[in-house]
């Protein structure tokens, strides 16, 4: 037999986070046999400290080369059987994938440290998540995306039980393991059912036969849709989000809301675009109340929370919500839209929870908003960054989230005009009333921290310094993005989202 | 729809089957009972202590250990079947597989998890 | 046809930089810089832009006169298309004038104020702060005649407005600081209200007639698409002649002008200018003499080639103007701060300004901005001396015989004295000179004769006014406190040194804009009105051809009517000061109008300020916003959301997985029957 053609230079950057996580391992039981190093003991947290370096070296890495691959033409790895496709819109997800992954990496030293979980499977965990993710988004074919979800949701499953001697750690992995499981059983069946209407699993051949009366294919699909939906935390399969997030360690949780969410909302994006073209139309209501709901019910139960890593759950939720109206609106401008929100949204969330995992030493946990009073006085540093990351959120002009809204909601308008549909203006206004809604809760926090007094108590945590620079880093990204996005949003109209033609023609 | 048809029959014969067989033992099955019966099952030893307490978590690891292996190593019946066939290419793919298993044997092993203290 | 220089930008973001460095310091590190690193960067930054602007300028020079365009594009700021801003900057003849004005003279007030602020600076009062204020400042100012469209000139615009709110404010725990602080920033917005209006209606009209646009450049070489355009003028403008239509370009102008009048303090905006001297006295000469006030006469220079097409625009400019000058100037002469004449002064020199620009001379405009801010600064500064030697004593009425204990600051203000009244050959007599000119011959203008007899009273005034001034405050006998008075003495080397510096620029300022008579008559230079030819591609001033002989008449005219101002300012206050009492005693009604200030503000108070409040306390504010919108509508939707959030929805969050699972199923199965049924 001959050996297939096969382009490894394309999954070079998943090579690398693959070696990397089977390596990672192996560093974490070398550093606890190395008794010495230097003739200096090796303590846990300087081995937690090599250990988050490596993992951050081994994602910078990947993500130079997904750098190189964002310019470059679309590549295969098996070209006689295209199921792996790195195109512009990969390599952009990729980079925003590992660049959150990467900050959250950088951050989880002291974050460990602190809650003593510093254990080396933490970043084996991240790195195998961090496969399945970019697996996610650049597979073309339903079982390449299934095995990225699974790749993606098992490590993240037991991230959120890292704290095993924290019963909400705990209720949280076992919630998510069961609630992931079922929603992956769901998309496997409706895998199953688009394959035997079919007799295929690349989404490109699904779009070509999809014959829009086959009852089976629509409910094969609508399955596929609930799975992904429930990654992405799409009312009503958003109610796993607000218990995993407050019960997981909260760096986790941020990995949660913003790199899962892309990977998701990428493999959605390819599911669209390449397999759902026919029914369109058909999904285009159900979409819609999706979208409605999804904003709506995340904005107006953020408002009750009084604590902060759920306000940022539902938060997250009601994002989705923006998100799947750039989707819906289906288009080149909503697409890079979609994108540019995503990258806006992973260093805003980020930074969010990057505060509160800087207040989340074990036994004093700051977890509640009421217990960010005065957090301005104490730690003005950890108060700005959440501020410029709350006003952000909100979508106040001059921030990331600002520019974010706005192209989504321009795009929405753009092609409401051009089709004269009043439901997707409408869209527009009930998503623009969000905002306004979702002011009350986001402006909340920094009024608490810059005016009310602080309870008695000790001092909050300072920032380290890797965390110090995570958050630094997501705060003048915000900022940059705010008032820098024309280049970025140049560079996300010449991402080719539609470049997957070329490939299909090639296929056999 | 009745291509479907088989699928429909198919699974009304399943539900036939397990529910005929259900109310064939209820109908059938003598009724007597005394204490022994009533106790879990222990391959015909008398229980001696109760079973929902908690036992060392060594063996799970054990069993883990033994299913990741194990399961690992059936994965590579096939390829040595058609080894020869598949030449330096087939090694050549086997490889990541193989050093990969290396490396959790190696993991497991520093991380004391092949001692049974 | 433009050349591109990176440089540029460094001439406003050092400042910048000094800014935000200082201010992130103060912000983090909780204690201030020592003194010196403050000096160092705070004064460091406009010296070491002014430099940059000066190598700037001399390559700009070195281009022939229709290429001297030098631009840098930072990025695109809005690209909303057909609406397009770049962030850019253009150095043409007139942003080069006006970097030199602003990071020169901006760079001897910011060393001078090392001196003046050092008291804040032993008592902890905010030294660092201040400099990172006056360096925004600095940047503000650069990035409004620097950029190349309006969008960088307004938000430069809003900028040197935010900045000029923060140094009147400056000491703000005193709450009269405050609220003038706050004067002059409402004052300025109803100026700025006019002046977006302006930017939208020539965006629109540019976009109408295929040119979407707002970039100076382009501006200027596709107005004439505009000439001729006309707009429809709502129904309650009906009482304005030719309703209901006018030209658009008269309507753009004029709304442009509006602005200007804000940010100048023209009538009826001046308000906010003379209460503004409630911030520091650097601050009063950088901002709100030297560089800031005259935003709104560059913004007319810089727009001259709109408004040179629309002479019912430049007619308002010039009688607004005008008549700004007197009525300041008049306001002037009995006041008895020493700020608040300078202020009424800087207003009335202003009106200059405008004067000249709506007589078309553009070149006499940016000439006199040139000259008052070299002798306006160094009036200012010199009052500050006086103010810090006499312990924040602003009363000249407690002033007096000072030119002994303050030598250097008498010679300096004297000097600054003559140069505004006007006295040949410092720089004023020149400038002044040609605005009286340029009013002489603006045919354009109806009742152009009238306006240029109020220039020429209004000289008079001036000269009147500032010989007062100085002889009330440097001649006689001290009329302070003894302990006050045996405090007097110069301020060191940091106040006196640009005091002198400045003195000289005002006695040669003039040398640059020498109209050309002069020149030929005394000096055989030919063409000596550089700055004239220099201004010329940019804002072209209105050609005229009178006999060199009624210009000369003209100028010994104007020279004589300042002479007349001193002489009576001699007399009533130096020689015969026992005339003064029996006349204001005469003059008694008129003498209280002028010094109540025309009582604009009450009219203010009473016409605007009060029902507006009325309207906003009564039905505003208890009937509307507490009653309808708090109530109803915001707390009520807030109450809404809650309460939907609170009763409903926090119920299905119920926290068991199960229910959490059996509502995704339920979720999934509408969805799939949806989807089967739905197609």
């Amino acid at each position: 037999m001959t050996a297939p053609d096969l382009d490894l230079g394309a999954v070079a950057p998943l090579c690398v986070v693959a070696v990397g996580a089977a390596l990672m391992p192996l560093l974490d039981v070398l550093l606890g046999r190395t008794k010495t190093f230097l003739s200096r003991p090796v303590t846990a947290a300087w081995a937690g400290t090599v250990m988050s370096l490596a993992t951050t070296g081994v994602l910078s890495i990947a993500l130079v080369m997904c750098f190189d691959a964002a310019g470059a033409a679309p590549r295969t790895f098996n070209r006689d059987h295209p199921m792996i496709l790195m195109d512009g819109m990969t390599s952009f997800l990729n980079i925003v994938i590992l660049i959150g992954s990467l900050l959250t990496a950088l951050a989880s030293g002291k974050f460990l440290a602190d809650l003593a979980i510093n254990r080396g499977e933490y970043y084996a965990l991240l790195l195998a998540a961090v496969l399945g993710m970019m697996l996610l988004v650049a597979s073309t074919n339903l079982m390449m995306l299934f095995v990225g979800l699974e790749l993606m949701s098992i490590p993240i499953y037991a991230m959120a039980g890292f704290r095993r001697d924290s019963l909400r750690s705990n209720e949280s992995a076992l919630k998510y393991f069961l609630v992931g499981s079922f929603a992956s059983g769901i998309l496997l069946y409706g895998t199953a059912l688009i394959y035997g209407a079919t007799g295929t699993l690349s989404l490109l051949e699904i779009g070509a036969r999809f014959d829009v009366d086959d009852p089976v294919l629509l409910i094969g699909s609508g399955l596929l849709l609930v799975g992904l939906a429930f990654k992405i935390a799409t009312v009503p399969f958003h109610q796993w989000a607000p218990d995993v997030y407050e019960g997981a360690p909260t760096l986790v949780s941020g990995l949660m809301a913003t790199t899962v969410k892309v990977a998701a909302f990428g493999a959605l994006l390819r599911v669209f675009q390449m397999a759902f073209g026919p029914i369109d139309d058909l999904l285009y209501p159900a979409l819609w109340v999706m979208a409605v709901l999804t904003m709506t019910v995340g904005n107006v139960m953020a408002i009750i929370q009084q604590n902060t890593k759920r306000m940022l759950a539902y938060s997250s939720v009601a994002h989705t919500g923006y998100l799947l109206v750039g989707i819906l609106v289906g288009t080149q401008v909503g697409i890079s839209a979609v994108l540019f929100y995503l990258l806006a949204y992973t260093f805003m969330t980020l930074g969010a929870f990057g505060v509160v995992a800087v207040l989340a030493h074990a036994g004093r946990e700051r977890e509640r908003i009421a217990d960010l009073a005065g957090l301005a006085n104490s730690r003005i540093f950890l108060a700005a960054v959440m501020t410029i990351c709350m006003v952000s959120l909100a979508g106040i002009p001059g921030t990331a989230g600002f520019m974010g809204k706005f192209y989504i909601f321009r795009a929405v308008v753009e092609q409401a005009i051009a089709t004269e549909s009043s439901s997707l203006l409408w869209l527009a206004v009930i998503g623009v009333l969000n905002s306004a809604i979702s002011l009350v809760y986001y402006l909340r926090v920094p009024m608490v921290m810059f005016m009310r007094e602080p309870e008695p108590g000790p001092e909050p945590d300072r920032s380290g310094t890797f965390e110090g620079l995570v958050l630094a880093v997501c705060a003048a990204a915000v900022i940059l993005l705010g008032i820098w996005p024309e280049d970025l949003n140049l560079i996300l109209t010449r991402v080719d989202v539609l470049h997957w033609a070329s490939v299909a023609s090639a296929s056999p | 729809m009745s291509e479907y048809a088989g699928l429909g029959l198919f699974m009304a014969l399943g539900a036939g089957t397990i529910l005929l067989l259900l109310v064939l033992t209820s109908v059938l099955g003598p009724r007597l009972r005394f204490a022994e019966k009533d106790e879990p099952f222990e391959c015909g030893e008398s229980p001696l202590v109760s079973p929902y307490r908690r036992f060392p978590v060594k063996f799970y690891m054990v069993a883990i250990s033994f299913i990741i292996f194990d399961l690992e190593v059936v994965f590579l019946y096939p390829w040595a079947v058609v080894f020869r066939d598949l030449g330096w290419y087939g090694l050549l793919v086997a490889a990541p597989f193989l050093s990969m298993l290396s490396i959790a044997l190696a993991y497991e092993w520093m991380k004391g998890a092949l001692e049974w203290d | 046809m433009e050349s591109t220089n990176e440089l540029l930008r460094w001439i406003p973001l050092l400042p910048l930089v000094a800014a935000v460095a200082s201010g992130l310091w103060l912000l983090f590190l909780r204690s201030p810089m020592p003194r010196g690193g403050v000096i160092l960067i705070g004064c460091g930054a406009p010296i070491a832009s002014f430099l940059l602007s000066i190598q700037q300028v001399f390559a700009l020079t070195r281009a022939v006169p229709e290429k001297r365009f030098i631009v840098d594009r930072l990025y695109t700021w809005i690209g909303a298309d057909p609406f397009h801003a770049e962030l850019s900057f253009l150095l043409d003849p007139l942003s080069a004038v006006m970097i030199l004005v602003v990071t020169g003279v901006g760079s001897l007030i910011h060393l001078y104020s090392v001196g003046y602020m050092d008291g804040d600076h032993r008592e902890d009062r905010g030294f660092q702060r201040f400099f990172c204020y006056m360096n925004l400042f600095t940047f503000s100012m650069l990035v409004l005649v620097l950029g190349d469209n309006l969008a960088v000139l307004f938000v430069g615009w809003e900028g040197v407005g935010l900045c000029s709110y923060l140094l009147i404010g400056f000491w703000f725990l005193d709450d009269h600081n405050a609220a003038c602080g706050q004067k002059a920033f409402i004052v300025n917005r109803i100026g700025d209200f006019g002046f977006l209006l302006g930017i939208f209606l020539i965006f629109w009209a540019f976009w109408d007639a295929g040119h979407p646009t707002i970039q100076f450049l382009s501006m200027s070489q596709n107005i004439a698409a505009l000439e001729g355009r006309t707009l429809a003028l709502p129904a309650w403008l009906s009482f304005l002649p030719a309703f209901p239509v006018w030209s658009l370009l008269t309507v753009a102008g004029l709304c442009f002008f509006l602005g200007a009048c804000g940010k100048s303090a023209q009538l009826p905006l001046h308000v906010w200018l003379p209460d503004a001297m409630a911030g520091p006295t650097p601050v009063s000469a950088l901002i709100h003499a030297a560089t800031m006030v005259t935003a709104g006469v560059y913004m007319v220079a810089r727009l001259s080639f709109l408004y040179s097409l629309t002479p019912v625009a430049l007619s308002t400019i010039a009688w607004v103007g005008g008549l700004t000058a007197l009525f300041a100037g008049t306001i002037a002469l009995c006041q008895n701060d020493i700020k608040k004449v300078l202020a009424y002064s800087t207003v009335s020199q202003l009106g200059f300004m405008f004067l000249a620009a709506g007589a078309m001379a553009y070149s006499a405009a940016v000439f006199h901005v040139v000259t008052h801010a070299f002798f306006k600064a160094l009036l200012f500064l010199g009052a500050g001396s006086v103010i810090l030697g006499m312990h924040h004593e602003q009363d000249i009425s407690k002033m007096g015989g000072l030119s002994k204990r303050m030598p250097w600051t008498r010679a300096t203000f004297l000097v600054g004295v003559l140069a505004i009244s006007g006295v040949a050959p410092l720089s004023g007599f020149f400038s002044k000179d040609q605005i009286l000119l340029g009013a002489h011959v603006a045919n354009h203008v109806p009742g152009q004769t009238w306006l240029w007899l109020i220039s020429v009273v209004t000289v008079a005034i001036t000269a009147l006014y500032m010989f007062r001034l100085y002889f009330r405050v440097f001649s006689g006998e001290n009329r302070a406190p003894a302990q006050i008075r045996s405090g007097i003495r110069e301020q060191g080397n940091w106040v006196v040194g640009p005091l002198v510096v400045l003195a000289l620029l005002s006695v040669i300022g003039g040398v640059f804009g020498m109209p050309d008579i002069y020149g030929e008559l005394f000096f055989g230079i030919p063409d000596s009105n550089s700055l004239l030819h220099f201004l010329e591609p940019v804002a072209k001033s209105v050609a005229y051809d009178i006999s060199h002989l009624r210009e000369f008449l003209l100028a010994l005219l104007a020279l004589s009517v300042a002479g007349l101002g001193i002489l009576v300012a001699g007399i009533l206050y130096y020689f015969r000061s026992d005339l003064l009492a029996p006349m204001t005693a005469r003059l008694e009604p008129l003498y209280r109008l002028v010094l109540n200030k025309f009582w604009v503000d009450e009219l203010y108070d009473r016409a605007i300020v009060r029902p507006t409040l009325w309207v906003a306390d009564r039905v505003l504010f208890r009937r509307i916003d507490v009653g309808l919108i708090d109530d109803v509508a915001v707390n009520g939707t807030a109450r809404l959301v809650r309460a939907v959030a609170d009763r409903g929805l926090k119920y299905a969050q119920s926290g068991f997985t199960q229910s959490y699972v059996f509502l995704m199923l339920l979720g999934s199965a509408v969805l799939l029957g949806y989807l089967v049924a739905g197609r």
